[in-house]
């Protein structure tokens, strides 16, 4: 069996999944834990900012390529003109492109802040677009008209041909920058690991950070009270749908972020790996888990299913002989009875959520205090 | 021009779509909650269907010999789907209503309870290859090719698929209005409180429409592999084309499923292919969006569902008339 | 005591949410016993309480004999208690038939079709409307209705929330001589909830006045009508008025 069990701890594989999943998750925890919005198409937000990151990079790649690259392009695809970068000639031109990002560590993290920071603004859209439904259905309509988007979107990226259709495409390397640095400390063989994982956990952390002071400040009380009881924080003059907004537009700022650095780290595209299962289910159950408004406890719960994961993933060929299925459905049946043990026995998850001030009772009380 | 293969094709896929929409329907209106496990619950009956049809009887079927494997299929499907649905009522939804989880965490569940008989129908599907089924694989199977021999110039599978439909429909309205179980269950949907004080076990209640439900669906699952590729996921993928037809209906009433499931069930395949003739683009492959066009729009622009609408009001604004008030359709799902 | 209600120490609410506090008191026999008291103060609690549609923590209550406290409501319901809730208390989808045979659910095919006969012809009225839905019924005719389908399985203890809210004041006078009518010919015993206490009081027999989810007093119903302090205080009533 190789490692240990105990070594799958020690893999940049493991925590990078920890850290990707905890910008979904905590996304996920500031609409849907903090401020009461049953996101059920978490993964909508996770595929547009894989597109961003799957697309711009080639495609603006392509533009800033030396002439004499490509040239080589030309002659090599023998078509007289340069062949779009979702063409059949796809991978060879994200090898030129990587290798000129290689050679242009400035072009390179330039290309990479872009990307991000489009994904950014991408996934804020998306948030925009989302809060339309959010203001106006309850519960379980607004669950399925989400889910619904994110799976249209979903087969609609599977099919455009733009994005390499059912083929998917090849993306481009744009942590070049960052390789450099990562392969002096742990080798070239593991350099693209790690430095998706600094990404990644950098990214994390920062969020984490954010939210656990937006969960302390006024406006963090303000979400809660959206969640508790919208009819009083409307009566108390707050414009319970500009909240919704704003939530939204965060929340899939950040989950658009975090496809576009599971681009980067795994550097190809399929648009059927941004399913709703790994990225709105899992993410749901890290979250119910953990417990829903904890940020922390949402970390915990997070941590503790992308082990289960990586344990059923790097266990899966040692039980195979032994089992007249592939161990694979083992990850469904544990995110299945999961979600249901969770509910059953601890709804609240590990770490219920610290009861704050409810808002109404402490917004009357500042009320009281001013007149 | 859409040919008569196409048309027929269509069909079978509505006809499916409006069985799984009645019984979502169904239990939503018994017990309230959205069930996104509805789909699995089809895929259920798909492979009940297949282990009669192409594993225990697969010589009769492969001599063309359908009757006996079909009718047997047809049975345990209806009661595998039964069985699965009245144990995610049981074992799942039961206790979590009692021990008071609220409808987001009952819809949290079913997606758990999805995830779960999908992994199961993983599992069976692996080891049912094993049993060299008459369809070869276990995956992205069907049973077109043994139900196309035509009778009276219409496939089989047409009238199969038509039969069965007709007849659920059927028994489940005779058993609403004629019987005193059924009217009951009417009165338990409208009125769960008055129908216990006056005597109804309102449990027994929600556990047949569970029953009901859980038994069209594996039926629509069976019929399902008429037409479409079985995966153990098939179903599960169709379950937001379930809630557009569901929530096009109104989910208010049975009738408003058959009609949502009509809709949306020929609107992604007739619908897609008439545009894409039209605009001269093969859209075949985006007719799963559909559903959701439905979805936004109905729930967006009349969130009762169509059959909710007030048409005569709407006829009144749209072509003139006496000029209305500044009339929204009324909105009760919305806040 | 023999075959009445009698409520002890019973603690009860929604949930976690208690309303009902060691409330004790019991129900003669064939008598009309009024609760009565302020808005809100657990009156339609109680009377859910006894058919088993709330959460008790605690007490007892008895119907011959036995402890109902805890049991399910359709069980309840074939013991003989029949409950006409405040509001919501016909099936609108429902033809009246239709609701008169669900008042039935259960029983002997053989007899039912005798049993609404008898319960329309104490409301004449419904006999004209078999074949309209409930939800078209006028406000009147559909208390009618209520009451004629809690009546379908011969109950032998009665629970009203309420009857005449919402009614004309002619309309109103007919339930409660209605009511009074299933006590002396049919010999029911009926716990009836007023908002008009003075009225129901006065056909009543026994008064009880719940105030906070408690009661303050237990006793004839014309005592309570003419407390000095009580009638007053928590009925709008001047004594002797
Ligand atoms: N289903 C419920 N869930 C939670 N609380 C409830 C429920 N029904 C009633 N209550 C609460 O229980 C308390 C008592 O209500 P109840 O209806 O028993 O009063 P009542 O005496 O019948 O009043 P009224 O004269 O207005 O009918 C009220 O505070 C009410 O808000
Ligand atoms: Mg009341």
């Amino acid at each position: 069996m190789g490692l240990p069990s105990i070594g799958i701890f020690l893999t940049p594989e493991l925590w990078f999944w920890v850290a990707v999943y905890a910008i979904v998750s905590l996304s996920l925890n500031l609409e849907a834990g903090i401020t009461g919005i049953p996101n059920f198409g978490k993964h909508l937000a996770v595929i547009m900012g894989a597109i961003v990151g799957a697309a711009l990079p080639g495609y603006l790649g392509v533009h800033i390529l030396p002439e004499e690259a490509k040239q080589a392009i030309i002659e090599a695809a023998g078509k007289g003109s340069l062949p779009s970068y979702a063409s059949s000639y796809n991978s060879m031109i994200s090898t030129y492109i990587t290798n000129y990002y290689a050679s242009h560590p400035a072009v390179s993290f330039a290309m990479f802040a872009l990307t991000i920071i489009t994904a950014a603004v991408v996934g804020a859209i998306v948030g925009l677009l989302a809060s339309y439904p959010a203001a106006r259905l309850k519960e379980d309509y607004l669950a399925i008209t989400l889910l619904a988007a994110a799976e249209a979107t979903l087969i609609i990226s599977y099919n455009a041909p733009a994005l390499g259709g059912t083929q998917g495409l090849t993306v481009p390397n744009t942590l070049t920058w960052l390789d450099s640095l990562t392969s002096r400390i742990v080798g070239r063989n593991m350099a693209h690991q790690v430095s998706s994982l600094i990404v990644a956990a950098v990214v994390a952390a920062t969020i984490l950070w954010y939210l656990e002071r937006l969960v302390r400040s006024p406006m963090g009380r303000l979400l809660k009270g959206v969640r508790e009881n919208e009819a009083a924080a409307q009566a108390l003059g707050k414009n319970t749908a500009a909240i919704k907004l704003r939530t939204l537009m965060m929340g899939s700022a950040l989950a658009s972020i975090a496809g576009s650095i599971f681009i980067m780290a795994t550097l190809g595209w399929i648009a059927t790996t941004y399913n709703r299962v790994s990225w709105t289910f899992w993410a749901w159950a890290m979250m119910i888990l953990g417990g829903m408004g904890n940020n922390r406890g949402v970390l915990l719960g997070t941590f503790i299913l992308a082990s289960i994961r990586q344990l059923i993933t790097y266990y899966k060929d040692a039980i195979r002989p032994y089992l007249p299925f592939d161990p694979v459905w083992l990850d469904q049946l544990v995110l299945g009875s999961l979600l249901v043990v969770v509910l059953m026995l601890r709804p609240e998850g590990i770490f219920a959520e610290k009861t704050t001030y409810p808002l109404p009772r402490k917004m009357l009380e500042d009320k009281a205090a001013a007149r | 021009m859409v040919s008569l293969v196409y048309l027929f094709n269509s069909l079978l896929y509505a006809n499916t779509i409006v069985m799984l929409s009645v019984g979502l329907t169904l239990t939503y209106l018994t017990t309230r909650v959205p069930n996104f496990a509805h789909g699995s619950l089809a895929t259920v009956g798909a492979y009940m269907m297949f282990t009669v049809a192409a594993v225990v009887m697969k010589e009769s079927l492969v001599s063309g010999n359908i009757s006996m494997p079909l009718v047997l299929g047809f049975v345990l499907a209806f009661l595998g789907g039964a069985f699965a649905g009245l144990m995610e009522y049981l074992i799942v939804l039961r206790p979590l209503k009692r021990r008071g989880t609220g409808s987001l965490g009952l819809m949290i569940s079913t997606l758990g309870v999805d995830i779960f008989m999908v992994g199961l129908l993983n599992i069976y599907a692996d080891i049912l290859r094993g049993m060299r089924p008459a369809t070869g694989v276990s995956r992205d199977w069907w049973l077109r090719s043994y139900v196309l021999s035509k009778v009276a110039g219409i496939p089989v599978g047409v009238w199969v698929s038509f039969g069965v439909m007709i007849g659920c429909l059927t028994l489940l309205y005779m058993l609403l209005t004629r019987t005193r179980f059924g009217i009951a269950m009417r009165a338990s949907i409208e009125n769960p409180q008055l129908a216990q004080v006056l005597g109804v076990n309102v449990d027994l209640v929600n556990m047949a429409s569970w029953i009901i439900a859980g038994g069209l669906a594996g039926l629509a699952g069976a019929l399902m592999a008429f037409v479409v590729r079985i995966n153990p996921v098939t179903g599960s993928d169709e379950v937001v084309a379930i809630f557009a037809a569901s929530i096009v209906g109104g989910l208010q009433s049975l009738l408003g499923g058959v009609v949502g499931g009509y809709i949306v069930g020929l609107s992604s395949t007739l619908g897609t292919k008439w545009l894409g003739d039209l605009v001269g683009v093969d859209l075949a492959a985006y007719k799963r969006a559909v559903p959701l066009i439905f979805i936004i729009i109905v729930l967006l622009v009349a969130p009762q569902g169509l059959m909710g609408v007030d048409w005569s009001r709407l006829r009144r604004r749209i072509i003139g008339g006496r000029s209305v008030r500044e009339e929204r359709l009324t909105v009760p799902h919305a806040r | 005591m023999g075959m009445g209600l009698s409520v002890r120490n019973i603690d009860a609410g929604y949930g976690k949410l208690q309303i009902l506090f060691n409330v004790s008191f019991t129900v003669p026999e064939r008598k009309i016993t009024v609760i009565v008291g302020p808005n809100g103060s657990g009156k339609s609690t109680m009377l859910k309480t006894i058919f088993g549609l709330t959460t008790i923590y605690k007490g007892e209550i008895l119907f011959e004999g036995r402890n109902i406290a805890g049991m399910a409501p359709h069980k309840i319901a074939k013991l003989g208690i029949a409950y006409v809730p405040q509001t919501d208390n016909v099936f609108g989808k429902l033809t009246v038939r239709e609701n008169l045979k669900m008042a039935a659910y259960g029983m002997d095919e053989s007899i039912v079709a005798d049993r609404i006969e008898e319960v329309t012809s104490m409301f004449p009225i419904l006999s004209e409307r078999m074949k309209q839905r409930a939800d078209t019924l006028s406000g009147g005719e559909r208390q009618m209705l209520a009451i004629a389908i809690a009546l379908v399985r011969r109950p032998k203890l009665m629970l009203f929330d309420e009857p005449t809210a919402a009614l004309a004041p002619k309309i109103a006078l007919e339930i409660l001589d209605a009511i009074q009518r299933l006590r002396d010919e049919h010999k029911i015993t009926i716990i009836l909830v007023e908002q008009n206490a003075k009225r129901a009081l006065e056909i009543g027999d026994k008064g009880v006045l719940l105030v906070g989810g408690k009661v303050a007093f237990e006793g004839g119903a014309r005592d309570l009508l003419e407390h000095p302090d009580l009638a007053r205080m928590y009925l709008g009533l001047m004594a002797g008025e």
